[in-house]
């Protein structure tokens, strides 16, 4: 056809563009993916490299018997350690203590759990921090939360 | 006091996770989807009278489609992987084919934009001297034939392309809709009718756009406004909205009749979460009153000046513009509102202004389209009448 030689290069062009890119992603596509499903194959080996953080539950019970048998009785039985706390890694290996536990007093620990939200179950003990602790005449109206404002009356192992 | 997520509840009852940025995505690309239908009527259906925006749409549907993904992109972070979900898209995925969909609308939309303006480039190119030439040389593909043979075939393949174009948008804004109406455990958005509603809207928002732009553009170009196409253009964008408001409508009427279990949760966010922004602004603002200025504007025609009905036709435009992008917000956010175990709902949502997904990252996404435009006009006309484009490439019909 005469008069069409500018919609045959638009179309060479077109053409030129979609072989590079199947050619560009078959550079593209990561190694081992697809081998054994969607996904990089050889990321199951980098997961299993990488060091283990969290003990698992129970794992601070061989040193402190005694908090966690406190703990077991109370309020928080089902709430673990780690989560109030640190992982495990950053405090004992090997059946050694390594370096200090982090222990949080700071009411935002608390809230993560009971500020109240309309989200949350119902039947959830749940407070609106700033207003309990205004009802309690721990604090007036306005005025910053003190530090380790809820531990002065719930100790976190007894409750 | 923040709340952090750990914590005896589920994270999707707590968390928008789906920001101002999900509400700006379906918005921007409804514009692309409509601008194109605009265009579409012109190439495909003849419509002569909207001649005066065949281009004006056409390159309004490429300048908000270059920057549709700008809104996922703020969204999700990581630019850097963005590519992947194209490079190995899983099937089963709707998200996926968004790559693939994309890719082949563009594509569509760059040829039959070069098409167009194909003998504009031509002449432009053996205007001018130095780099704008070869600019415009390479853009003609190094081919300076714009014999009348040359053009007919053009006509033929730009008709074609419009043609193909259409189930493009569609499927382009449709499968927007899709991936709210496919979300199984959300009473707000699982409807199959959602995708016909984004696409409807889609259609309105876009034709709303290319009024306000022509309007503004021949303000500012100091160039006559031609009354029949803003006309024809009141008359469909009358009868877009009509079936657009009257589907949303449909849905709620369907939800409240039925009173199914789901009710427990849609009359609240009804009458408390959603008062505001569905009841008061894309009901009654933005869909009674352009109903009712459109509804003047087409059946008055003989009794109101032309200038007029242009000024009531730009408002009315305005105004769907907000209908359009309230009931994005509506529903993005709407669906995200309540309890998916229907035991409450969580705080409004309030966008902050300056986070990564706040209000100025919308507003800047949502300007770089115009910028586009104006730059492109500076080197190719959005209004096609310099005496030798005239004969040229938009004439069929
Ligand atoms: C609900 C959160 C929470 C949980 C669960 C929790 N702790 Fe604590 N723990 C705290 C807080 C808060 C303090 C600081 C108390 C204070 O300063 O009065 C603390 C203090 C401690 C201390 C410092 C010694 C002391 O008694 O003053 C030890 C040791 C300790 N916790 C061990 C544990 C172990 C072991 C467990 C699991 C069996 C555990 N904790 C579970 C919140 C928690
Ligand atoms: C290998 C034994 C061991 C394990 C396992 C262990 N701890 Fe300890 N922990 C210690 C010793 C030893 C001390 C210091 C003794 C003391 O002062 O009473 C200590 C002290 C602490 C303290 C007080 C602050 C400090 O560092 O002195 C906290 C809090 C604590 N442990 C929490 C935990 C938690 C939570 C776990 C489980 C994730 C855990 N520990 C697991 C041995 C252990
Ligand atoms: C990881 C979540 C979590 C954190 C953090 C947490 N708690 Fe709790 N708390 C619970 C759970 C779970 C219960 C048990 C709820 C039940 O019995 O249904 C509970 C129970 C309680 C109760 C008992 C309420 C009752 O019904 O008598 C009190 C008081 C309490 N927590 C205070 C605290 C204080 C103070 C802190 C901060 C030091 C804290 N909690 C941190 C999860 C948490
Ligand atoms: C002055 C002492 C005091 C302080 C400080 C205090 N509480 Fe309490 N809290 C109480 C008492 C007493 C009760 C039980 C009476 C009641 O239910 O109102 C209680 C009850 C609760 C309950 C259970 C509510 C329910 O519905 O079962 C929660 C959860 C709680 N507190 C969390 C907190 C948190 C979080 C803080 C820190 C911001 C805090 N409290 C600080 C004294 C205190």
């Amino acid at each position: 056809m005469e008069h069409t030689k500018h919609l045959w290069r638009a179309f060479l062009i077109l053409l030129v563009l979609g072989v590079a890119g199947i050619f560009v992603r078959h550079f593209l596509i990561p190694e081992s993916f697809g081998e054994q499903g969607f996904y990089r194959y050889t990321s199951l080996g980098e997961f299993k490299e990488k060091p283990v953080i969290h003990g698992a539950v129970g794992s601070c019970t061989s040193c402190h018997q005694e908090i966690a048998d406190t703990k077991t009785a109370g309020k928080h039985a089902s709430v673990s350690c780690e989560v109030c706390h640190a992982p495990e890694s950053v405090h004992a290996a090997g059946g050694q203590k390594i370096a200090d536990m982090p222990t949080n007093p700071s009411h935002t620990l608390c809230a993560t759990c009971h500020q109240f939200l309309e989200a949350r179950p119902k039947e959830f003990p749940q407070v609106d921090v700033t207003q309990h602790l205004i009802d309690l005449g721990v604090m007036a109206k306005g005025e910053a939360i003190p530090d380790g404002a809820c531990i002065v009356c719930h100790q976190p192992h007894t409750l | 006091m923040s709340h952090a997520l750990t914590g005896y509840l589920f994270p999707n009852d707590v968390h928008i996770l789906w920001s101002l940025m999900i509400v700006m995505y379906p918005y921007i690309t409804g514009l692309v989807a409509g601008a194109f239908i605009v265009s579409s009527l012109y190439h495909v259906f003849g419509r002569t009278e909207l001649r005066p925006v065949a281009r004006l749409s056409m390159s309004a549907s490429l300048a908000f489609l270059l920057v549709a993904t700008l809104p996922l992109l703020f969204h999700l972070g990581h630019p850097e992987r963005s590519l992947n979900i194209v490079i190995t898209p899983h099937f089963t995925s709707a998200m996926a084919a968004f790559g693939l969909i994309y890719t082949l609308y563009l594509t569509l939309l760059v040829l039959e934009i070069w098409l167009v303006y194909r003998k504009d480039i031509i002449l432009t190119a053996s205007r001018s001297r130095g780099l704008k030439r070869w600019i415009f040389a390479t853009m003609a593909l190094g081919v300076y034939d714009i014999s009348e043979e040359a053009l007919r075939v053009d006509r033929r393949v730009i008709t074609v392309l419009a043609a193909l174009g259409i189930p493009a948008a569609c499927i382009l804004h449709g499968y927007v809709g899709f991936m709210f109406g496919s979300v199984k455990a959300n009473y707000w958005w699982s409807t199959p009718l959602m995708p016909v509603i984004f696409l409807f809207s889609a259609v309105m928002s876009g034709m709303a756009m290319v009024i306000i732009l022509y309007l503004i553009l021949m303000r500012f170009a100091n160039r006559p406004i031609d009354p029949d196409c803003v006309q024809s253009l009141a008359r469909w964008l009358w009868l877009f909205v009509v079936m657009t408001v009257t589907m949303e409508m449909l849905e709620i009427v369907t939800l409240a009749y039925e009173r199914n279990e789901e009710w427990v949760v849609i009359a609240p966010l009804l009458n408390t979460k959603l008062a505001f922004s569905f009841v008061v602004v894309q009901v009654v603002f933005g869909s009674l009153i352009p109903i009712l200025l459109l509804g003047i504007v087409v059946l008055m025609q003989p009794f109101l000046t032309s200038p007029l009905r242009n000024t009531i036709t730009f408002i009315a435009s305005l105004i769907l513009l907000i209908q359009v992008f309230a009931m994005r917000w509506n529903v993005v956010i709407g669906g995200q509102i309540f309890s998916k175990s229907l035991s409450g709902f969580r705080e409004s949502y309030h966008p902050q202004l300056l986070e990564k997904e706040g209000i100025l990252s919308a507003v800047l996404i949502f300007i770089v389209p115009f910028v586009f435009l104006a730059l492109f006009n500076k080197f190719l006309p959005l209004y096609g009448d310099a005496p030798e484009t005239k004969a040229a490439t938009t004439e069929e019909g």
